[in-house]
């Protein structure tokens, strides 16, 4: 079945259809999710609660742009509110802090080749995003983490691209500050 | 450049965003500035582990567990909007009796009052036009 027959069999109330649709996009959505939070529970988490939202909310979806944009919309919105909210995550932003550098349970499913000095890197840098101002931190993500071009951050930002250009600059000078005073 | 300046463009140095001339000035002063060339070390394997793309994989039954919490939704909105609905039509019930027994009620107090008053206002006239009649009686 087509996307586009998809999305109509679920409007029409078939919850075969999104059943399906849960299959198909579910790996997508978790690890979108995942970018934003780093935490594979809250992941899975954030993940249901996207879902529950597109079933609320499929006949909103007209076909204006790809649905692939808008489950990003969904699950970014998502996952920031989850950070707003979570003090978990708002209380630990400090890079300097010592604390972060012992890599977390979470990381148990990486990939096992990736090294513990690598996990130690990956926790310094995610740490650091994580303290950019909400809207740097999101556009960063979605250019290096998911690779998604300018154009494609704009549709699902819905800013202009000259605003995404200008946001990514200024996340990337904010790291440069973060992580050098962090091995000065 | 001196170290501090060179330092600062490490990031745009990993992402080959600067012009080819500041690039080639910096990879001249790595190669000569050990204080720099580590440093910079640092950064870029911590800045390039940005590109570690990991995947997680969805818990079981995760599907199952959507397609749950979605049915349970619908069922509590069910029965919340059908005991409502109960409520609702009781309530109208109630209303629909009470309001027809009030107009019932009204309408025959309209009738006995009216009747009271016509009644009233006829010995009132009465009273009046024998006062009058005396009156004039007496004038004349």
């Amino acid at each position: 079945m087509q996307e586009t027959d998809l999305i109509s069999e679920i409007q029409k109330g078939d919850k075969d259809a999104f059943k399906n649709f849960v299959d198909i996009y579910k790996k997508f959505i978790i690890n979108i999710c995942y970018k934003f939070v780093d935490n594979a529970d809250d992941a899975n988490d954030i993940a249901q609660e996207v879902f529950i939202d597109v079933y609320r909310n499929i006949n909103n979806f007209r076909g204006d742009s790809q649905i692939n944009t808008w489950l990003y919309r969904i699950s970014v919105n998502k996952s920031l509110n989850f950070l707003r909210n979570n003090k978990k995550y708002t209380q630990t932003n400090d890079i300097s802090d010592e604390s972060f550098k012992i890599p977390n349970s979470d990381n148990s499913e990486l990939n096992p080749d990736i090294s513990l000095i690598n996990k130690e890197r990956k926790n310094i840098l995610d740490k650091a995003i994580n303290s950019l101002p909400e809207s740097q931190k999101t556009a960063f993500i979605l250019c290096k983490k998911e690779d998604l071009s300018y154009e494609e951050i704009s549709q699902v930002l819905d800013i202009s691209i000259k605003a995404v250009e200008s946001l990514i600059v200024r996340a990337k000078k904010n790291l440069q500050k973060l992580l050098i005073n962090y091995y000065k | 450049m001196d170290c501090q300046k060179i330092r600062k463009k490490f990031i745009f140095f990993i992402e080959k965003e600067l012009p080819a001339e500041v690039n080639a000035e910096i990879t001249n002063h790595l190669k000569t500035c050990k204080k720099c060339s580590e440093l910079f070390e640092n950064f870029s394997e911590t800045y390039n582990s940005v590109d570690l793309k990991e995947e997680i994989e969805p818990k079981a039954f995760f599907t199952e567990s959507v397609m749950g919490k979605i049915l349970s939704e619908e069922k509590s909105y069910a029965d919340d909007s059908s005991a409502f609905d109960i409520l609702f039509s009781k309530f109208f019930k109630k209303i629909a009796f009470t309001g027809i027994a009030v107009i019932i009620a009204l309408v025959i107090l309209f009738y006995v009052t009216e009747g009271t008053f016509s009644l009233n206002f006829t010995a009132d006239n009465d009273e009046l036009n024998t006062e009058n009649v005396t009156a004039i009686f007496f004038d004349n």
